[in-house]
């Protein structure tokens, strides 16, 4: 990574010897050295990312044990290094303590039983991602599956419903989004932001509707539109990252 | 979630409000063959439906009350015990021990 006075430098130089070419307006310059920046940043949470915690590390190694009793021994660390993030992550897709704990409970033991998949694991993200991918996304799909025979749906959407394919937004930590949300709800019209903070402080439509002195069609209407928005926005903000 | 054929958006709003809640087979069950066909075609519900879960898991996975996780590191020792078990019948009538019945039979004879 060069420094920005080199940077800057070079710019200038470069300028000097095809200035005939470049239209100068004196924001390239600031802008060049934004993304320098923004590189080495992006960088540094790259490196602090692979570098996987020291605790999670020495769990992974006790799952690649051939003999079963010892790695049962072995699950006990990885459980308590692991719970809270695959409990987060699977309230995504459940919205229910009950069933998040149920499924859990399946995951670490299938886990245990083919734990082949964790063996190259090199960092927190590929950890979850492989944990989904492999092991609770199936589990996921057994908790609808034997609701589908009574149901309207495909057992395709029921699947992209219930245990969808991941997506660029979908392999993000729990602080990376609530960073990004945080930005892009600060960027919506303000009462297309109250719509969603009332939604999410747990209100009904109704109840919003009341708030935002207009109809339950309107507010779910608004809901929807300023939902694709923010998915848009979330989109280009990943893309930008 | 009474209506009977809803709009995209409002199914939107129905399946934002169960997984809150945390009541989706309640939804899918509501769901009627028209609505289902509905959401099959209808690909900005599809979007809508990924950032609700990403709201979902931002604004309330935090408030969820988790369990202890000693206990739970019980639950989950118990279920590969259990397993663990199974795996070990499995093997033995694999490699063909005598079944509790052909035993009761020899023990007849001798005597």
């Amino acid at each position: 990574m060069l420094p920005n006075r080199c940077l800057r430098a070079i710019i200038s130089l470069t300028y000097q010897q095809f200035g005939a070419f470049f239209r100068w307006d004196g924001t390239l310059v600031e802008r060049l050295l934004w993304h320098n920046k923004g590189h080495s940043a992006s960088s540094i949470g790259r490196t602090m990312r692979l570098a996987m915690d020291k605790r999670l590390r020495k769990a992974l190694e006790g799952l690649s044990d051939p003999d079963m009793e010892r790695r049962r021994r072995a699950m006990e660390p990885f459980v308590r290094a692991t719970f809270e993030t695959f409990i987060r992550y699977l309230y995504r897709y459940l919205g229910n303590e009950v069933e998040c704990e149920d499924v859990l409970e399946d995951v670490y033991a299938d886990i245990w039983e083919n734990p082949e998949r964790l063996n190259n694991i090199t960092s927190e993200r590929l950890l979850l991602k492989t944990v989904y991918l492999y092991y609770m996304r199936n589990r996921l799909r057994d908790v609808y599956r034997r609701l589908n025979r009574n149901l309207s749906l495909s057992q395709n959407d029921l699947m992209n419903l219930t245990a969808p394919d991941l997506g660029i937004l979908e392999m993000m930590s729990q602080q990376e989004l609530k960073n990004a949300l945080a930005r892009t709800l600060g960027r919506l019209k303000a009462r297309e932001r109250r719509a969603i903070q009332l939604w999410m402080d747990g209100m009904s439509s109704r109840a919003i509707a009341n708030d935002l002195k207009t109809t339950v069609g309107a507010v779910k209407m608004l809901k929807f539109r300023t939902l694709l928005k923010l998915r848009k926005m979330l989109r280009d903000y990943c893309h930008q990252q | 979630m009474s209506d009977t054929d809803r709009e995209i958006q409002e199914l939107l709003a129905d399946y934002a409000e169960a997984l809150r809640d945390g009541s989706i087979p309640v939804f899918l069950k509501s769901l009627t063959r028209s609505e289902g066909r509905k959401i099959s075609s209808a690909p900005e519900f599809w979007d809508a439906a990924e950032i609700v879960r990403y709201l979902n898991s931002a604004g309330f996975a935090d408030k969820a009350v988790t369990p202890g996780v000693d206990l739970f590191i019980s639950r989950v020792d118990a279920k590969i015990a259990s397993r663990m078990k199974k795996a070990r019948g499995s093997a033995k009538t694999a490699r063909g021990t005598p079944r509790p019945a052909a035993r009761a039979k020899r023990t007849e004879k001798t005597t």
